[in-house]
Order: C-alpha cells, then sequence, then structure tokens
C-alpha cells in the first residue's frame, strides 16, 4: 500500500522544512514502482519513507566501524556470560548486583542485534549495487 | 529591545516583587467585576518557611493571579498567628540562655517579653513568603491577637455564652505536664508502645482471705481508686457484687459495681474505676456518683494533699508524696509485690497519648476548664457541607469531615499559659475569695465553684456586693478559637465592614488536611454561628511534599529540601513551577532536587525563545500587549494555522484544569505546548518564514511570533510570575505590570483540525528520517536523499 496522493503532495508543498529540518538534500516522490534495495526504512501512517544508505555513510567505513562494534560488545557480553554462570559469583554477590548485570547483558545482546540489523542493510545495499 | 543573554534569576525577582507591591498590584481592583477572595493559613508567627507553605502558597497564588488577570476583583489575606503554645515554649527557651525563666518574670513582664520578640523575629515568614512571589494584599496583613482580631475574639465569646454555648465546669480534660496547660483531643498524639499489665489482689473488706484480681497498665493510679467494678452476667464474680473492697496501700473501702461498660474480655473482667484519671472512668463515676480524686499535681506529682483534704490517714501519703508518676509506678509495684498484693505482670502493647508540641505523656487530668457546646454548631456545619453549599476537594476528605463531626466533643477552649487571648471573664474578689487560689508570684487559679461574669469589658460593680475589686480569669484561650475567626474577622468583623460586604463568603480555602478538624471545621462552624453564612465555598485540600522515596521529610533523617536553598539555587519560578507540575489531586508530592534544575531549564528555554523572537522584531512594540492581529489574519501558512489551533486548545484546556484545582494538569499543559510545540517546532519552522524559503509576508510572521509569545507568557504567568513579568516588560516600554493584563481566551474559530492533522503527519515525517540517520551514524550536517512511496 502506498503512501496516499495526499500525503505526498503535502509533502511536496512542505519540502522546506524536510530540508531544514531534517537536512533533506533531496527528495523524490514514487507513486509506483519497486521498493528502493539498500535504504533505511520507516513507515509513517501509509507514507513508506527510504534514506538510501550510499547518500548517508561512507559504506566501507562504516563496515569497519560497526564490526569493530560488533566484536566489542560481543567480548563484553561474554565477560559478563561468564560472571553470570560461576556459582560463586551467584552466590556470593547480592542480589542487585546480579540483576544489574544480567541487566547489561540484556542491553549488550539488544546492541548487537541492532549493529547486525545495520550490517545486513550495507550487505544489501552492495548486493544491490554489484 | 533585546534580553540579557542569560537569564539572572536573583536580580529579577528581587526587582519586581518590590514594584509590583509599590504599584498597588497586589489590592483588589476597583471595578464592579465578580470577587475572587481568599484567607491565607496564617503561618506560626514561630514559623519558617517550609515546603508545606511553600507549596500552600504557590497554589494559592496561581488561584489568585490567574482570577485577577481573568477580571475578577481579588482580595487575598496575608497574616500570622500567634500560636500559644508553640510561640510560649519559643520564647521561654530565649529566656532560659539567659538564665530566667517565666515565672522569675511573672505575667506582665513575660508577654512584654513575647511581643518584644514577636516583632523582632515574627515577620520572617512573611518575608519569606514574599520572596516567593505572593500576591498578597499587604494592606490587609492581618495577626490573631492584633487589636482588631482580639476585639473580634472577645466579641465571639460573649456571643457564645450569651447564646448558652459555653459552660466552665470540672472535667477530665487532656494535660500536659510540661507545658502545663490542657488539650484539645485533636492536639493529642496517640501511639502504640510496650508497656504491662499488672494484676493486683484487691482483698474484700469483710473477708480478707477472699480477693479480686484487677489488672491495670497504671498501677500508680490506684492511690485514686474510689471503685471495682465488674460487668453484671460475669459468672466469675456473681458472689462477689454489692460487696465491699478494701485497697491496697490506700486502705481506702471503696464498692465493687456491676456495669455493663465493663469488659469481661479485658484482663479478668475485674476493673479498678479511678474516675479522676481515666476518661472511661470518669463517665461510670458520675453515673454512680463516686468520688473523683486528683492524686497528682499540675506536674503530675503525687498530690498528697488530695488526701488529706477528704480527711484521710496514713504513712503512705507522705511515702508516695511529690514523687513523679511514673516514679510512683516502680515504687508502687514495688510495694504491692513486697506485701503480695502483686499477682503476676504481662507485657502489653497500647496506645499512650502524648502532647502533640512536646511528646510529653499526657496525664487525663480534672481541672476546671472553659467548653464550648459543639453539637448545636456541628450540626449546621455538617449540613453546610452535606447541602453542597461548601465543597471538599478531592472529594474523599468529605467523609473524613462527617466522621468526625459525628463524634465531636465538647471544645475544651481553655488553655493554662501566658501567651494568647486571655478569656474574657471576671470574679469578684470579695465574693469569690474562697475560690480564689494564690499560686505564688501573682498567679492564682480558680475552683471549680468560682462564678464568672463574662462581658466584653471589665465590670465596674459587683452586682451582688458593690465589690469593685476584679480578677480575669487567668486562661487564654485555644490557638485555634481566634483562628477559627479568621475568614471574617480579617475582614473588619464584629463592625459591619465594606470588607465584609464585598469579599465575605470567601472564594476558596487551600490547605493541608493535617488541619482539616483543627482549623477548617472550627471555621465552618464559627462562619456559621456569626456569620449566618459559610465561610468559603471551596476547600482544595492539597497533599504532603514528601522526599524522593515518598518520605516524610524531618531534620533527623536528614531529607529536608529548604525552599529558601532551592529558590535562590534555581530559582523561584523554576521551584513555583516544580511543586505545580507535581501537585497532583489526592497524590503525595515526592520532590527531588533534579526536578527543580529539570525545571529551571524550562525557564531558561522560555527565556532563550524570547531572545529568538526578540533578536527578530524589526519594529518597536509599546506600552500596549501586541493584541491578536496577526493570530485573527485569515491566510495564514499550514505552520501557523496549526500552532493558533493549538494555542486555542492549549488555553481551554489550561483554563479547565485551573479552575478544577487540577494544577499540575495546568502547568503540564503549558509546559508542553511552550517547550514542545511553540520551541521544539513552530520556532524551528517560522525562521524559514521569517527568511521567506517558505513563500508570505516575513513582517506578519515577526508579529505573529511576538503575539504567540505574549500569549505563552501570559498563560505561564500566575505559575511563574517573574520571569514572565521580566520577558513582558523588555518587549514593551512602559506596560501596565502582565499581572493586570487580561488571561487568554480561547477562540473557538483559531480550532483547526485538518491544519494540526497535516503538521502533525509532517512532524513524524521528520521524526523517523532523524531517527534513521541516528540508527546508520549519519554525520549531523550531511544531506541525505529521502524517497517516498
Amino acid at each position: 500500500v502506498n503512501g496516499s496522493e495526499e500525503d505526498l503532495t503535502l509533502l511536496r508543498s512542505q519540502e522546506p522544512y524536510l530540508r531544514s529540518l531534517a537536512r533533506v538534500g533531496e527528495a523524490e516522490y514514487l507513486t509506483s514502482g519497486d521498493r528502493p534495495k539498500g535504504a533505511a526504512t520507516a513507515v509513517v501512517g501509509s507514507t513508506e519513507v527510504y534514506l538510501p544508505l550510499g547518500e548517508m555513510i561512507n559504506i566501507d567505513e562504516e563496515w569497519a566501524r560497526l564490526t569493530k562494534e560488533v566484536h566489542k560488545t560481543k567480548d563484553e557480553l561474554s565477560r559478563i556470560q561468564k560472571k553470570l554462570s560461576n556459582n560463586d559469583f551467584l552466590n556470593r554477590a547480592k542480589e542487585e548486583v546480579v540483576q544489574k548485570e544480567r541487566e547489561k547483558a540484556g542491553q549488550y545482546e539488544e546492541k548487537i542485534r541492532t549493529l547486525n540489523l545495520s550490517l545486513e542493510r550495507i550487505q544489501e545495499f552492495q548486493a544491490g549495487r554489484s | 529591545m533585546q534580553l540579557a543573554k542569560a537569564y539572572s534569576h536573583a536580580e529579577v525577582e528581587s526587582k519586581w516583587y518590590s514594584k509590583w507591591m509599590e504599584s498597588g498590584a497586589f489590592q483588589p481592583a476597583k471595578n464592579a467585576g465578580p470577587y475572587f477572595s481568599m484567607v491565607i493559613p496564617p503561618p506560626n508567627v514561630t514559623g519558617s518557611l517550609h515546603m508545606g507553605h511553600a507549596l500552600n502558597n504557590t497554589l494559592q497564588d496561581i488561584l489568585c493571579r490567574y482570577k485577577r488577570m481573568d477580571g475578577y476583583r481579588v482580595l487575598w489575606i496575608p497574616g500570622t498567628d500567634h500560636a500559644g503554645i508553640a510561640t510560649q515554649n519559643v520564647v521561654e527557651r530565649r529566656l532560659a540562655e539567659q538564665g530566667l525563666t517565666r515565672a522569675q518574670l511573672g505575667r506582665k513582664k513575660f508577654i512584654e517579653r513575647v511581643w518584644e520578640w514577636k516583632k523582632e523575629a515574627g515577620s520572617a515568614i512573611l518575608h519569606q513568603l514574599k520572596a516567593l512571589g505572593v500576591s498578597c494584599d499587604w494592606q490587609h496583613e492581618r495577626f490573631t491577637m492584633d487589636e482588631g482580631l482580639s476585639l473580634a475574639v472577645r466579641e465571639a465569646f460573649v456571643r457564645l455564652w450569651e447564646d448558652g454555648l459555653l459552660y466552665r465546669a470540672e472535667r477530665l480534660i487532656n494535660w500536659c505536664p510540661r507545658c502545663k496547660t490542657a488539650l484539645a483531643d485533636i492536639e493529642v498524639v496517640h501511639e502504640e508502645s510496650d508497656g504491662n499489665l499488672w494484676y493486683i489482689r484487691y482483698p474484700l473488706a469483710d473477708d480478707p482471705s477472699q480477693a479480686l484480681i484487677v489488672a491495670t497498665t497504671r498501677p500508680e493510679t490506684m492511690l485514686g481508686d474510689t471503685a471495682v467494678a465488674v460487668h453484671p452476667e460475669d459468672k466469675r464474680y456473681q458472689g462477689f457484687i454489692g460487696k465491699k473492697i478494701r485497697l491496697p496501700i490506700a486502705d481506702r473501702v471503696v464498692p465493687l459495681l456491676a456495669d455493663p461498660y465493663v469488659d469481661r474480655e479485658f484482663g479478668t473482667g475485674a476493673l479498678k474505676i479511678t474516675p479522676g484519671h481515666d476518661f472511661n472512668d470518669f463517665e461510670i463515676g458520675e453515673r454512680y456518683g463516686l468520688d473523683k480524686i486528683s492524686i497528682f499535681d499540675a506536674d503530675a506529682r503525687i498530690d498528697g494533699s488530695s488526701f488529706a483534704a477528704r480527711g484521710e490517714k496514713g504513712e503512705w501519703i507522705q511515702r508516695y508524696n511529690s514523687k513523679d508518676r511514673f516514679e510512683a509506678r516502680k515504687l508502687i509495684v514495688a510495694e504491692l509485690k513486697e506485701k503480695g498484693y502483686l499477682e503476676k505482670v504481662e507485657a502489653h502493647r497500647h496506645a499512650i497519648g502524648h502532647c502533640y508540641r512536646c511528646q510529653t505523656v499526657i496525664e487525663p487530668y480534672l481541672t476546671p476548664q472553659w467548653f464550648v457546646d459543639i453539637k448545636p454548631l456541628a450540626e449546621p456545619a455538617m449540613r453546610a457541607v452535606r447541602e453542597g453549599r461548601i465543597r471538599i476537594i478531592p472529594e474523599g476528605w468529605s467523609n473524613s469531615y462527617f466522621a468526625w463531626m459525628e463524634n465531636i466533643k465538647d471544645w475544651c477552649i481553655s488553655r493554662q499559659i501566658w501567651w494568647g487571648h486571655q478569656i474574657p471573664a471576671w470574679y469578684c474578689k470579695k465574693c469569690e475569695a474562697a475560690n480564689i487560689i494564690e499560686t505564688g508570684a501573682g498567679d492564682y487559679r480558680l475552683t471549680k465553684d468560682a462564678k464568672p461574669i463574662v462581658a466584653r469589658r471589665a465590670p465596674t460593680e459587683c452586682p451582688r456586693c458593690g465589690g469593685k475589686e476584679w480578677l480575669q480569669d487567668p486562661d487564654v484561650l485555644d490557638t485555634w478559637f481566634s483562628s477559627g475567626l479568621w475568614p471574617f474577622s480579617t475582614l473588619g468583623w464584629p463592625e459591619k465592614t465594606d470588607d465584609l460586604k464585598s469579599f465575605y463568603p470567601t472564594s476558596t480555602l487551600v490547605t493541608g488536611f493535617d488541619i482539616l478538624f483543627f482549623w477548617v471545621a472550627r471555621m465552618i462552624m464559627m462562619g456559621l454561628k456569626f456569620m449566618d453564612a459559610v465561610p468559603f465555598r471551596d476547600v482544595y485540600i492539597h497533599a504532603l511534599v514528601r522526599d524522593e522515596q515518598g518520605q516524610k521529610m524531618s531534620k533527623s533523617k536528614r531529607n529536608v529540601i529548604d525552599p529558601l536553598d532551592v529558590m535562590e539555587k534555581y530559582g523561584t519560578d523554576a521551584f513555583r513551577f516544580t511543586l505545580a507540575a507535581l501537585a497532583a489531586m489526592g497524590r503525595d508530592i515526592k520532590l527531588a532536587e533534579d526536578r527543580i534544575a529539570g525545571y529551571q531549564a524550562f525557564v531558561n528555554k522560555l527565556w532563550n525563545a524570547s531572545r529568538f523572537v526578540m533578536m527578530n522584531l524589526s519594529e518597536d512594540f509599546n506600552s500596549q500587549p501586541s493584541g491578536k492581529a496577526a493570530l485573527a489574519d485569515a491566510d495564514l501558512s499550514l505552520a501557523d494555522r496549526w500552532i493558533r489551533s493549538r494555542l486555542a486548545s492549549t488555553i481551554a484546556e489550561a483554563r479547565k484544569a485551573v479552575e478544577n484545582y487540577r494544577f499540575n494538569d495546568f502547568a503540564n499543559v503549558l509546559y508542553q505546548f511552550t517547550w514542545h510545540e511553540f520551541c521544539d517546532w513552530y520556532i524551528e519552522m517560522s525562521k524559514l518564514q521569517l527568511n521567506e524559503t517558505i513563500p508570505g509576508d516575513s513582517r506578519r510572521s515577526r508579529r505573529l511570533l511576538v503575539e504567540l509569545l505574549e500569549q505563552i507568557l501570559l498563560l505561564l504567568h500566575p505559575i511563574i510570575p517573574f520571569v514572565t513579568e521580566e520577558i513582558w516588560q523588555v518587549i514593551g516600554k512602559d506596560r501596565k505590570s502582565i499581572m493586570l493584563q487580561a488571561y487568554p481566551a480561547s477562540e473557538a474559530a483559531w480550532l483547526d483540525p485538518e491544519a494540526e492533522r497535516r503538521i502533525e503527519f509532517l512532524m513524524e515525517v521528520i521524526r523517523a528520517i532523524r531517527n534513521l540517520r541516528t540508527e546508520m551514524n549519519c554525520p549531523p550536517g550531511k544531506e541525505v536523499k529521502v524517497m517516498f512511496l
């Protein structure tokens, strides 16, 4: 389902706000056709918003940065998981401390998921390009 | 026409308060509009501004400023309460530092000292209230012991006497042996504590080999026993009823009564009856005509003379004479044990009454006191609330009010202290000579048989003996007696003043629940009695300010936030906004300092937005408010129509909230609009109109920005009076104070759901793009390509 004609017209007429408030350089209003590949996506109402990655970031640098970040986060996560599987720690530490470590582990897991999602997007983008 | 770069609250606040006062802006307007009047809950003259005062007065000030702007003639009367016992204690402590006591000075000199102290230190709290920005009319400032209010107290007392609603009687009252005064029932704090239940043998008079076992929590009072009672149907005691008991130690022979009041389940079912020191026993004593022996003196030490006066003899009287009640307890238990009267001791947890001022354990004590016959006053007071002539908000408090009023007891209004309204009753020195007891240092008391002459001024000649020497009753009135008259005494009663005609009944009373009975109920009773009309239409009961964990603030817990400290640190406006934003109806406020810092950021945001607006002004604005010319324009841009529509909704919601005492909604709806709609979005959008990226009339856009800013300032003024006045006065020269401008009115024609829907969609899209950029780590300045499908 594509964005309504009316909404697209509205966006077109208010484009200066997009430019100034979201740093949009160029806007395209697609009335039909395929979904753009290799773009970050969001949906507002019935309108789909695409930001092509190549326009936003330096793909190679971002790939390197994300990969490094994933490694770092995985290291942190495994350190905590080790702690949480250590009975000595579990028996001796206060309940709040254990709880805090568990929360941290959850946060790292979530972060890895998001980072991987970004990596997948870049992969998809490169697949579209080649 | 420029605002300073950063907002300096200290400078601005001190400047405006004195200007407002000098210009008479706090006095009621002289127009013909409707009135809105309030009396401040008078803080104790000994007081220092705490969080409770700050919340209470901020809420009142919001109402006053709102109503004043909304066209009402507003009168808000400030003042202080003489706070009998509290003030006397403060001055006594100061005397003690100089090695002096109250008794050494004598009554007259002592009272002079209190007045001196009052003059010197008593208005500290009023200065602190001024720092808070309260828009009270200081020309109406009153003190519960000033001349006019003293006259009102005397008039009220005499009228109650003439109407048969006052009496003097020897009754058991709550006595504080430290403050040496009677206390009203609600001035006694009951606390559970660990004690004992002592089981004592009370032998029969004619056959000491037989005995009843009585159980008591206060063995020392057995010296004042004048009966023992059991339940008439208690099988254990059928053979004993009607016999006599010989009390251990006092050796007094007393009757054994059968009374259904006795609880068979408590202790052994046999109850010692001490009418002189127990409220329930006093009632039984009245029913059976038992002697009431007052075994203690005013310090709660055993008073040997009370036994001697009954013709009782025995070396025990000497032995126990002058012993403190707690020491006497130990000695009596020891003697009972030694003589074989003590059967057993059990641990027992029970409630004990303490003085609300000094925490001393209360002694039920037999003294002549003055009472108000309260039922005839309570009935109409309950009706007024039941019939909706007074609204209590939140409504749940009405139930507490009714529960208390239905069980109300006669009000003991005499206090045995010096600082207060001395009771206008006189005794002829000649006729009453036998009833006047000198107690040293020119002090005296009167027996229960003394016959008072109640009058507006001291009588000249005794109608009985022609004597010309009079003694005024030494007691003073309960502090709450004078504050009960506050809503009309402050307006000039008993004179028929213009103020009374113009401003009574008052509109709203804002207060804490802790004085619902002490004060609110008394004002309702007194108002109906003397003015024949309710003292106020609405009573808004606000919550307590607690610490961020929800605990009560107290010095011992070191969790007290001092209002003056945070006002200095974050600004009074930020502090007031915090209190209002957290004042949800019926919910206690959990106050953390970072909340105040958060609202300081809001004040700064408003300041910076105003700076932006004013830097873009091309024309000079003068003393007139900018009005609504641009706002009323027919062909505004989409963004303009959106903000105008949001403004109209915000005004309507804000008005509805404040009129219904939803102070938190009032603050929050204005916060959202100002920060998240006007500052975050509209100002940013308007930049494109100012530089004509969006085609249109840029002059009108500037005009519109000022008009919107002024509407916001007007809307926020009741909560944050200082910063709004400062900005208001910088926008235009020689302007009339913002506090005298009209409060914004919502225009139905401005509501534009279509514009709101469209801009909200646009905002959603912009937010989505911003989020994607952040997620993908796109450099903030980089322009991106967007495709919409």
